[in-house]
């Protein structure tokens, strides 16, 4: 008898255990459940070098860990050719299912048959948006209003400059750079320390052809620099930008032109600032890290800073900000989808995540993982600074909406008419005629 | 039936044979020749002998016809079309061509830049190379050496590496810069500024001379030594003999190698896309007409404004090879007529 109740306590302690591991199996709100349905491979494309490449494995590798049966093949190219692998790879209906994106470059692509319009798996919750601000989710609309990508990165636009050099400067009795300043207070500012720079160096890189420079100039004096397919600013500001500069390079403030051609598409270490020839510039403050890190090794015990764009004379502020986000192609197979979608929320939202990546490509786009980074201990002081310069600026920024083909067309046309300006070929007057011209025959050929 | 076909094919073999036997005259030859029917297995043979051809043939005409032909008919239907690669071509006849002339002011520029490129480098290449042929053809101890390093150049002068390296050479901070200073000489950024930045593309494009000298040491090695004897012995200089002698005798290799220079020339892209970062600039100084093409297609990704482009610069290379060839009847120089 007893041997039965042993035998009938075993049996239902077995029985127990098996309803509560079928339970636990076919439970759809648990962790491991949702783990082990999660099945497939999947492309991803970015865009970096070898740093975020490194930083990218590693997030992919968590994520494959906590989904076994999910793979990620890896497509990853620098910035000019990822832009056109994705075009010939679109074309041929062949793009990634999870395409990184950015704002800049979206309108070119945001279209039901390139990209998957997201908005439906938002409203389902398959794409988790929670904790996005609303206008860095909007920034990633096409012009037909559909979302066609989640931002998982902001990035923003400032000035790096050599602190040792202000420093010195102060210590000779230059006033320092309080922002906000107007675009005139900088120019002085820019003027006066030139004489206790080292000799030969440039106070500023000359930024006349700089479209970042020049977008944050046309906003901060109150004007739109596209409307749609359209030229939206006017041929005095223009005008008034090219010899703001020329101001400033005949009185030796900037470097040569010859030199300001090179310089900006020069690598770091090659660049005035590494090499102390110039006191400030205009690379993305994400290229922080990295610029100090080759600073350290070209210039021991220099020190790279960063610091806001100029506001206009009645103190608006013209920053752009862009989003880079994640995109699932048009070609991606819809059982592929649910893992694309998974592995987005992941990137977007797993905390774990963004502390590897460090904002590497934008400061991460929900404000409480930024705020988790900066004051995270093991976060490198330069993204620290990177972080909390954009949480000063976030609130007053005013993203350009950008047509397709604007990005590209506004770089080639702006370094043309600068140029041509800073060789003399051209006047300033005829530089903005210039400038205009081209750039809105490009937008037009772009928009037919 | 079978006997009788293997009967009738043995006769035709035995024919043949008889006709390839070397004991048989000339004429016993001709008529087993003739005697051969003209019947089905001859033309069988010939068949089977044409497929061997067309079978050889055949990578070549995939080739011809998969790489070549389809991509140019293609090219001239978008060149007719608004073609953005994203998405479909849409007809729009010959707006692209009209566009190219009448409101593509760096149309306008490219092609100006690309007559410099070409009126200077042609003409510069074929100058030092003639010269350097002429020196090596002396009889120089060590002349395999020397051609093989005048050689090396022209192998590897269009690769990205030597754009890289010639960007370096007349960078701001390059070796140009560096030999003017020690004569006291303050250098510049030689590949950007605009007025340098063209004559410096087409230096490194003379550079790469060694194709052209090495045919013209071909030629000049053509030239019998009893021309110059006799032209010595009648009293005539080394510039004398160059001119009324070399000079004649090499003008189809001059012509051959002109037509080859211009060809490349007008399609020049890899040296000026390197040195310029692939914007033609500063200023648009260097921007030749297939570096425009490519940005047109790849950078602005109008493929239907670029394949009119292309199909431009196809019939302007066609015209002025014409030219060359009918310009070659007053001064080239065959011999047998």
């Amino acid at each position: 008898m007893q041997e039965f109740r042993l035998k009938k306590r075993v049996a239902g302690s077995l029985l127990a255990t098996s309803i509560l591991a079928l339970s636990m199996a076919v439970l759809p709100n648990g962790a491991a459940a949702q783990d082990s349905d999660l099945q497939g491979e999947i492309r991803f494309s970015w865009w970096g070098g070898q740093v975020r490449n490194d930083k990218t494995d590693q997030i992919i590798q968590l994520f494959e860990g906590q989904h076994p049966n999910v793979s990620i093949v890896r497509e990853n190219a620098d910035w000019a050719p990822y832009w056109e692998r994705l075009t010939i790879q679109s074309t041929g209906n062949n793009q990634p299912c999870a395409i990184t994106m950015q704002t800049r470059w979206l309108a070119t692509y945001a279209r039901p048959d390139i990209l998957m319009p997201l908005d439906e798996l938002v409203e389902n919750g398959t794409l988790d948006v929670s904790g996005i601000p609303e206008p860095v989710l909007n920034s990633a609309r096409g012009a037909d209003g559909n979302l066609y990508m989640i931002p998982h990165g902001v990035f923003y636009f400032a000035l790096m400059y050599n602190e040792q050099m202000a420093q010195t400067a102060a210590d000779a009795g230059v006033a320092p750079l309080e922002y906000p300043y107007t675009w005139d207070e900088f120019a002085e500012y820019l003027t006066a320390i030139l004489p206790h720079l080292p000799e030969g160096a440039a106070s500023v890189h000359n930024m006349g052809r700089e479209q970042d420079a020049f977008v944050t100039w046309v906003q901060s004096h109150g004007e739109e620099v596209f409307d749609g397919s359209n030229v939206a600013f006017t041929k005095d500001i223009a005008i008034q930008w090219f010899e703001y500069w020329e101001a400033l390079r005949t009185a030796g403030v900037t470097e040569p032109p010859e030199v300001m051609i090179s310089d900006n598409s020069a690598l770091i270490e090659e660049s005035n600032i590494a090499n102390n020839r110039g006191f400030m510039t205009n690379r993305p403050p994400n290229q922080l890290g990295s610029v100090q890190t080759t600073v350290d090794t070209v210039s021991p015990g220099t020190t790279i800073g960063i610091t806001p764009y100029p506001v206009g004379p009645d103190g608006t502020v013209g920053m752009d900000i862009g989003a880079n986000g994640i995109a699932i192609g048009a070609s991606c197979d819809e059982a592929q989808i649910p893992v694309a979608a998974e592995w987005i929320n992941f990137w977007t939202q797993n905390e774990e995540a963004a502390g590897i990546y460090e904002s590497d490509n934008g400061v991460v786009s929900i404000p409480a993982l930024a705020t988790a980074q900066a004051e995270d201990p093991d976060t490198q002081p330069t993204q620290v600074a990177h972080i909390e310069l954009y949480q000063q600026l976030i609130d007053t920024a005013n993203p350009v909406f950008w047509p397709a083909g604007g990005y590209q067309a506004l770089t080639d046309t702006l370094n043309r008419a600068y140029d041509a300006v800073a060789f003399g070929q051209l006047t300033p007057e005829q530089g903005a005629d210039q400038l205009i011209a081209d750039l809105q025959q490009q937008l037009s050929q772009a928009a037919r | 039936m079978v006997c009788l076909g293997q009967a009738k094919r043995e006769r035709e073999l035995s024919s043949i044979d008889a006709a390839n036997d070397p004991v048989l005259t000339a004429s016993e030859t001709a008529k087993s020749v003739r005697e051969i029917p003209r019947n089905r297995t001859g033309s069988a043979l010939k068949k089977a002998d044409n497929r061997a051809a067309y079978m050889f043939l055949l990578p070549w005409f995939a080739g011809i016809i998969l790489i070549t032909a389809l991509p140019m008919l293609a090219s001239l239907y978008l060149s007719f079309t608004n073609y953005a690669v994203i998405g479909l071509p849409s007809f729009v006849g010959f707006d692209n061509y009209v566009r190219l002339f009448t409101s593509d002011r760096r149309f306008i520029t490219s092609i100006w830049v690309t007559l410099k490129y070409v009126g200077f480098s042609v003409p510069l290449v074929l100058l030092f190379s003639l010269t350097i042929a002429v020196a090596l053809n002396r009889g120089l101890r060590g002349l395999a050496i020397y051609r093989s390093l005048f050689y090396v150049p022209s192998l590897i002068g269009a690769s990205v590496g030597i754009g890289l390296l010639w960007k370096e050479v007349f960078g701001e901070r390059g070796v140009v810069n560096d030999i003017l200073a020690l004569f006291g000489v303050a250098g510049r950024g030689w590949i950007n500024n605009p007025t340098f930045a063209l004559p410096s593309v087409i230096a490194l494009n003379v550079w790469t001379f060694g194709a052209s000298m090495v045919i013209f040491l071909a030629a000049l090695r053509q030239i019998p030594e009893s021309y110059y004897e006799a032209a010595s012995i009648d009293g005539a200089n080394a510039w004398q003999r160059f001119r009324r002698i070399t000079l004649p005798l090499i003008t189809p290799v001059i012509f051959f190698n002109t037509v080859l220079l211009l060809i490349n020339s007008f399609q020049s892209f890899t040296q000026a896309f390197v040195v310029s970062n692939g914007r033609g600039g500063p200023v648009d100084s260097t921007l030749l007409y297939s570096l425009y093409l490519y940005q047109q297609a790849f950078q602005q990704l109008q493929m239907g404004y670029a394949s009119a482009m292309a199909w431009i610069l196809l019939i302007a290379i066609g015209l002025a090879t014409a030219l060359m060839f009918w310009s070659s009847r007053y001064w080239v120089f065959y011999g047998d007529r």
